[in-house]
């Protein structure tokens, strides 16, 4: 088990013991950058080219050309660590008690809920599609007993071992509580 | 003309340093681990500091006045 003690979350009993800290996969930070890679290679190439095809068109303003192609990189630069940020403060962290997931949407948006092992029913895997298939991600929808809505594990790597974990977390949990039933 | 690009800049600048200020105060404040947060900001901050000094200067470079004055001579 992997050293979780660098994860410092405010509101953790000190009973509870964090078990798994799941980011989204690493092919979907891949496809969100993929595009910017490519805008960025059109760019460069088009530049590049201009010369070559329109041998008469010269750049008299040379400053003009290092702006506005500085200007180019500074938005990348700016939208490539907004992609970042949206990955890397997305979280879902498994603990021995609960399910927590802080969902960041852009800069300004943040949603942080959570969910009681015990208050589990089902946990749903859902990998479809041929990339998830050969990368192995996919969703984990876990359903809840009461009028809470789905908790989703969304493009999660390996959610078969995720759901492994929820339904032992969840049947150890069960076990518990039919323990102290018993006792009362 | 000129001035209203200039303005028009101020702008676009102002909204580039804002936006890098709410990413470092996310990274700064949200990170949950002490190391990604340090090498996120070391990648970060000299970059960003680096690009947007380039590009102030690189706009106060231009010649804006003839370059407006060869568009007009254009028309």
């Amino acid at each position: 088990m992997k050293n979780f003690s660098k994860y410092h979350f405010k509101d953790i009993n000190p009973k509870e013991k964090i078990l798994r800290v799941v980011h989204r996969s690493w092919f979907y930070l891949f496809q969100q950058f993929f595009l910017v890679i490519l805008i960025v290679t059109v760019f460069f190439t088009g530049l590049g080219l201009i010369p070559v095809f329109s041998p008469q068109f010269i750049w008299k303003d040379q400053v003009l050309m290092l702006f506005l192609e500085n200007f180019f990189v500074v938005s990348v630069w700016l939208y490539c660590f907004l992609i970042w940020i949206d990955y890397y403060f997305d979280i879902w962290i498994v603990t021995s008690e609960r399910i927590i997931n802080v969902e960041q949407k852009g800069l300004f948006t943040r949603k942080a809920s959570e969910l009681r092992i015990a208050k589990i029913q089902d946990v749903t895997t859902e990998v479809s599609g041929f990339l998830p298939t050969i990368f192995n991600y996919g969703d984990v929808k876990v359903q809840t007993a009461g009028e809470e809505n789905e908790f989703l594990f969304r493009t999660v790597p390996d959610p078969y071992e995720i759901k492994g974990l929820i339904m032992k977390l969840q049947k150890q949990s069960e076990d518990h509580h039919g323990k102290n039933k018993i006792i009362k | 003309m000129v001035l209203i690009l200039q303005i028009l800049y101020a702008i676009v600048f102002f909204i580039m340093l804002l936006l890098s200020g709410f990413i470092i105060f996310h990274v700064v404040f949200y990170s949950y681990n002490s190391p990604s947060k340090k090498i996120t900001l070391a990648l970060f901050v000299p970059v960003t500091c680096v690009l947007l000094l380039t590009n102030l200067i690189l706009f106060n470079s231009i010649d804006l006045e003839g370059l407006f004055s060869n568009i007009y001579m254009l028309y």
